[in-house]
């Protein structure tokens, strides 16, 4: 990796401080403008009209009088919270949780802290959301430390925590307000097709390491969680729209209502992006999509939610992934979800989950269809003064239909199959000593179609020194287990120009990870907090290809299945911190290092070093940071940076890139925005292809989009 | 528990003290003791009484719930027959284990709304005399006692406020949630307040999370 580090590192330390001068202008002219008029705190209220109410008149009278209560009594008591003298409007908007106080579910499956949580888990909120300008979820996931996101082309997306980065990133499971979102196909995120309405996202948690304890297979090397706002935060209509130079077009309508104990909401989106470019020109990598759905939120009582959402959806994604013609490959699909969750006492509650999900897509090379029914149950309970257990059942039966084109490329035994998963967990969470100690542990427990039952056990340790620390440390096993194209597929392909067929794999079993982690957080100030982990994966019966024999000919055609021959260390740091230089200013920064030292048997015998792919498929270094700047209290001025290490597997060349976004409202209801992306070159490459395939390599153009968003 | 073996020790450690303090006063006569006085008085006292107070201050949340309810009683209209006399203070009561502490009591001791003082009562239980014009009802209380007090004071002026999710969709006037964003959002049930004879301000219900019902005749399950 040290290709050009001297010229890289220059870049970086050029392009930081040019930042941080921006940065620190920008900071005193905010500053400035604060002084010169303290209006801009109060904000939106001071225009609104008078209402005609009377007693709108009578309070204003008594903070009159309030006010001047104050003037007299300031001497006697200057201590005094100045909470008492805010407006109504301004106590609405005291953000009274620290930053270790985010609420997390995704480390327990219970509300918990983030500052609670023994494990390394981000939260991107839905503020950060907006004020990244971000218009897809793979966009958004770029604000999470050390998440390698790369961008393959208009419309895939390679995605991956902790290394082994690829189209198929097949360690990290993705999840939409509980219903997973891997494949069980190809292993891994169709990135295409997961999309939802991103004002209505409430935050997206993501855990870097091993969550398979609660969440079952695949969650080797991360779990993603995004989660949406329950209907009765989201009533009120809300419509966007806009377009510019990659982002040709997009809108987005939602109307959401509250009667009685219901709440629901309806949306319709779409959007059409345009493609990138490669070696030949552009690239046939456009994207189209729409998408509708709704959430219904039920509360008869205290007790119970009830709820009911849905989605649909279909659009045509340009490929030229499999083969040199380009084609539009169709996508559709629906899922709908059932929810019922009973919280009887705050530490008691349970909740039973049913979805069913359908995905087709259409491309030349293969046909998919696969439905997915999974029924859930989890039950919350305290057991004695010192231990909550929680655990449950859950069960998972994917259908699918892979249809080959013909002549065929790809190869399902059989075509079509039904599979099922049964999985239990357990976890017990044991109070060593009250709001100082606390050591988690469980396992989970499941059978699937491939490899029969899979046992996933870990323990945490967390200890919390102070209220604004936590030292957490833990150690954690995680299978990914195989999925279709694992064991079923075959494929007939080439190498070095001759055919060659792969597969299929009847001996491939689960790739295994044993991870030890450990990591602290600290707030030392209000503004400031941090946070350090460190990890050591140990994986074992990674996957690898061995050739066992030959198909005979005219020609002769090397027969190639797959194998856990390969096996590995992979160890990382990963550093971030939120600084809140001024309640108008806001700094996210983080910096993560990542390597892996793998053992793989070469392939193809002759050649490629299979290892040396993989280890370069991921960036060693990675910095980031984000700078949100509200200019006065209608104009917002958000600045994103990242650099990211050369990937020599994939011979992708280190960048910098860099974002801009400039918002403003000119009324409470209407918010217009303008955003850059990829500011700093024309284009560039993010990802290659980690199978060495032919085919086209696309680069990221720079790209300028404005929107209006209208909310009420 | 924890909390009241430290209060023991250290009110122990405070009785030790004691007769070193008078044995020092006695041998150096008047003057000293005065001047002892003046310094035990003029410094230790408002340091220690700081000190206590910092160390049992709420927490920002409930310092914010605290102004939110002194906020209430300028936006929230009682009726007539609420308010004796045109001077009579306005009451906000706690029920139970009151987690708003000092913040509350500075309400009480800076505030006056509506040309009125106020003044804050705390119930060990709903069964006792609660009439006052807020209610603030902590989520530490038990379901089956919200539930109690949501009915028992159905249809007299009283501003329930709760924070326990789901109270106002119950008929809790007013009830607090932490928001997305982390700041604290409130719900105002519009049937509850009409039904209760208060007026709210409109200024109050745009920023308020609307709710509706239950129904009049609707049990509360």
């Amino acid at each position: 990796m040290g290709r050009n580090s001297t010229v890289g590192v220059a870049r970086i330390v050029a392009a930081s401080c040019l930042l941080f001068h921006a940065l620190f202008l920008g900071q005193t002219f905010a500053s400035a403008q604060s002084a010169s008029s303290s209006v801009y705190h109060t904000g939106y209220q001071d225009e609104r009209p008078a209402d005609a109410e009377p007693a709108e008149a009578e309070a204003s009278k008594d903070k009159d009088d309030k006010d001047k209560d104050d003037k007299n009594k300031d001497g006697k008591s200057k201590a005094r919270d100045d909470l008492l003298g805010m407006d109504i409007e301004q106590l609405r908007r005291v953000s009274v949780a620290p930053a270790l106080e985010e609420v997390v579910t995704t480390v327990a499956r219970q509300e918990s802290t983030v500052g609670r949580s023994p494990a390394a888990i981000y939260v991107v909120t839905s503020e950060m959301i907006r004020r990244s300008g971000a218009r897809t979820i793979p966009e958004a996931l770029r604000l999470v430390p050390g998440l390698e996101v790369a961008q393959r082309d208009a419309n895939k997306w390679a995605i991956s925590s902790r290394g082994f980065n690829r189209i198929f990133a097949n360690k990290l499971l993705v999840q939409i307000d509980g219903r997973t979102v891997y494949t069980p196909v190809f292993a891994g995120t169709y990135w295409d097709v997961q999309d939802v309405v991103l004002e209505d996202v409430e935050r997206i948690e993501v855990i870097r390491g091993p969550g398979a304890t609660l969440w079952g297979a695949n969650a080797v090397n991360g779990v993603i969680n995004i989660i949406t706002k329950s209907a009765k935060d989201t009533v009120g209509l809300y419509a966007q729209g806009g377009g510019g130079t990659e982002e040709r077009g997009f809108s987005t309508v939602r109307a959401g209502g509250c009667q009685g104990d219901l709440a629901w909401r309806a949306y319709g989106k779409w959007f059409e992006r345009d493609g990138g470019v490669d070696a030949a020109g552009p690239a046939f990598d456009d994207w189209r999509q729409k998408r509708g759905g709704f959430r219904t939120d039920y509360t008869p009582n205290c007790h119970d939610t009830i709820t009911l959402q849905g989605d649909v959806y279909a659009g045509t994604s340009g490929t030229t992934f499999f083969d040199f013609t380009p084609e539009e490959m169709q996508v559709q699909g629906f899922n709908v979800l059932n929810r019922w969750r009973r919280v009887i006492d705050d530490d008691t509650d349970w909740s039973f989950q049913v979805y069913y999900d359908v995905n087709d897509r259409a491309e030349t090379v293969l046909f998919q269809h696969v439905e997915v029914f999974d029924v859930d149950f989890q039950h919350r309970f305290p057991l004695g003064r010192r231990n909550n257990l929680i655990w449950g059942l859950c069960y998972r039966r994917v259908k699918d239909f892979l249809e080959p084109s013909s002549p065929p490329a790809i190869l399902f035994f059989p075509p079509d199959a039904t599979r099922s998963l049964y999985s239990a967990f357990i976890q017990d969470e044991v109070t060593l000593r009250e709001d100082a100690l606390y050591l988690t542990f469980g396992t989970k427990l499941e059978k699937n179609d491939y490899t029969g039952f899979e046992v996933q056990p870990s323990i945490r340790l967390l200890w919390l020194p102070s209220r604004r620390q936590a030292v957490w440390g833990s150690i954690a096993r995680a299978v990914r287990t195989p999925a279709r194209t694992d064991q079923d597929a075959q494929v007939l392909s080439s190498l070095s120009g001759e055919p060659a067929v792969f597969g299929p794999s009847p001996d491939f079993h689960s790739e295994e990870l044993i991870a030890y982690e450990l990591g602290y957080r600290a707030q030392p100030a209000k503004q400031f907090s941090w946070d350090i982990s460190l990890f050591y994966n140990v994986y074992e019966d990674l996957r690898s290809r061995r050739l066992v024999g030959t198909i005979p000919g005219p020609p002769e055609i090397p027969l190639f299945t797959l194998f856990n021959d390969s096996r590995g260390d992979v160890y990382g740091v990963e550093l971030a911190c939120k600084y809140e230089v001024t309640p108008r200013w806001k700094l996210t920064g983080w910096y993560t290092f990542l390597q892996l030292a793998l053992k793989t048997p070469p392939f193809p015998p002759q050649g490629v070093d299979a290892a040396a792919v993989v280890e370069g498929s991921s960036p060693q270094n990675q910095v980031f940071l984000m700078s949100s700047w509200d200019l006065g209290h209608r104009v917002e001025f958000d600045l994103m940076s990242r650099y990211v290490d050369s990937l020599p597997g994939q011979s992708v060349p280190e960048y910098i890139s860099l974002d801009l976004r400039l918002g403003w409202r000119p009324s409470d209801e209407l918010e217009l925005s303008v955003v850059g992306q990829n500011l700093l070159d024309s284009k560039h490459l993010e990802f290659g292809n980690v199978d060495a395939k032919p085919v086209p390599l696309v680069e990221v153009q720079r790209g300028v989009y404005g929107y209006l968003t209208w909310r009420r | 528990m924890k909390c009241g073996g430290t209060a023991i020790s250290k009110r122990g450690r405070t009785c030790r003290c004691r007769p070193a303090t008078e044995r020092l006063i006695l041998m150096r006569g008047l003057v000293v003791r005065a001047a002892a006085a003046a310094v035990v008085s003029g410094l230790c006292l408002p340091a220690a009484a700081q000190a206590l107070r910092d160390s049992i201050r709420p927490t920002l949340e409930y310092r914010v719930k605290a102004a939110y309810l002194y906020n209430f009683l300028l936006y929230v209209t009682w009726p007539e027959e609420a308010l004796d006399g045109s001077n009579s203070p306005l009451v906000i009561g706690v029920l139970g284990d009151d987690p708003l502490g000092t913040a509350l009591d500075e309400v009480a001791r800076h505030k006056r709304a509506k040309g009125r003082g106020i003044v804050v009562r705390r119930f060990e239980s709903w069964q006792e005399d609660t009439r006052c014009h807020i209610l603030f009802v902590p989520r530490t209380v038990s379901r089956a006692t919200l539930t109690a007090v949501v009915q028992r004071t159905r249809g007299s002026p009283v501003l329930l406020v709760g924070e326990t999710p789901g109270l106002a969709t119950v008929g809790a006037p007013v009830n607090f949630y932490l928001d997305v964003d982390r700041t604290i959002g409130f719900e105002i049930n519009v049937d509850a307040t009409a039904e209760r004879n208060l007026r709210v301000d409109a200024r109050l219900l745009k920023l308020a999370r609307i709710i509706k019902g239950p129904s009049q005749d609707g049990g509360n399950g």
